[in-house]
């Protein structure tokens, strides 16, 4: 029933391999596999296009320099995302330290960006759970999430990525298998309390 | 009704590994049994769920963007000759900082000052 965990392999080991004696196409297909799991991270903790954009540039920079000293001890798909993780609560630290974010102007423009977004014609791919829910509970949402411990909110997010086991988000935040699914029901079990407070369920 | 092997807290935090298809196949059998017969245990298993699906709801992205176009301007830019020394291009809404532009307009001036103090023969 749990979802498999893919890790480092020899597949993998060829391609680090491969990356670091400089081949341009080894990389690419490496960005290629992790880019759309890489931006939905970044934007899930920074809820900003912009920010999550800047912060996934540097980061593959990261992982393109950082690669030859890649020890293979996890995949290769959690130590980008640990990288990416890294890189979105720096950048959201800073953020919050701005006028502009304790003031809460970041509301009002990420609901413009969400407006935009949504009439955008890019060659850019919907998100089909993104379209759900109502402008008004997404901010609610949102600010509930928000509002969640640093150590809750993060394992909410990696586990919103379909995409990640259990066993890679304990990885990625380096803690123990037992603790992830705790942390998880802990931050669902809050939501759930502000949810029904405000009869939205 | 089939009685779970743990506390409450436990059965809890078991559910929501059920919910995510985590709980190794014993556990979520014994977990499936007992949901048939515990109304309250189930009406649970549903708020947790729609809490979930919810939350992943308001946290998605609008969209992604094209993973093609990020990697080849990636490429570009980090492919060049000497690609680990070469820097990304400057983010289109970040300026020059603050303290660069003072350092610039500092030692304009001074170099203005110390020209003309030298034309004037002062120094």
């Amino acid at each position: 029933m749990a979802r498999s965990i893919k890790l480092y392999n020899a597949a993998e080991s060829e391609r680090v391999r491969d990356i670091v004696a400089g081949d341009a196409t080894a990389f690419r297909s490496l960005v290629l596999d992790y880019h759309a799991l890489a931006y939905s991270l970044a934007y899930k903790t920074l809820n900003d296009q912009q920010d999550a954009e800047e912060v996934i540039q540097d980061a593959f920079v990261k992982v393109y320099q950082a690669l030859d000293g890649f020890r293979g001890e996890a995949s290769l798909k959690t130590w980008i995302l640990r990288i990416v993780l890294r890189l979105s609560l720096n950048r959201r630290r800073n953020r919050s330290r701005s006028a502009w974010h304790r003031l809460g102007l970041h509301h009002k423009v990420a609901e413009e960006v969400l407006d935009t977004a949504t009439e955008a014609t890019s060659s850019a791919s919907q998100t089909p759970e993104s379209l759900c829910i109502s402008q008004e509970t997404r901010q609610f949402l949102l600010k509930l999430i928000d509002e969640l411990p640093d150590t809750l909110r993060e394992v909410l997010i990696l586990n919103s990525l379909d995409e990640l086991s259990y066993e890679e988000i304990s990885h990625i935040l380096h803690i123990p298998l037992g603790t992830v699914g705790s942390r998880i029901h802990a931050a669902r079990k809050k939501l759930l309390q502000k949810l029904e407070k405000r009869d939205l369920l | 009704m089939p009685v779970l092997p743990w506390s409450k807290k436990s059965a809890e935090i078991k559910l929501s590994t059920y919910i995510d298809g985590e709980l190794e196949e014993l556990e979520a059998t014994a977990l499936d049994e007992h949901l048939v017969f515990d109304a309250s245990f189930k009406e649970k298993r549903e708020a947790y769920t729609k809490a979930s699906e919810l939350a992943n709801a308001a946290m998605a992205p609008p969209q992604i963007p094209d993973s093609t176009e990020f990697a080849d301007c990636l490429i570009e830019v980090i492919g060049g000759p000497a690609p680990r020394e070469q820097p990304l291009p400057a983010p289109s809404r970040k300026k020059l900082s603050p303290a660069l532009l003072a350092s610039i307009g500092i030692a304009l001036t001074a170099g203005l000052t110390f020209a003309g103090l030298r034309r004037r023969g002062i120094i």
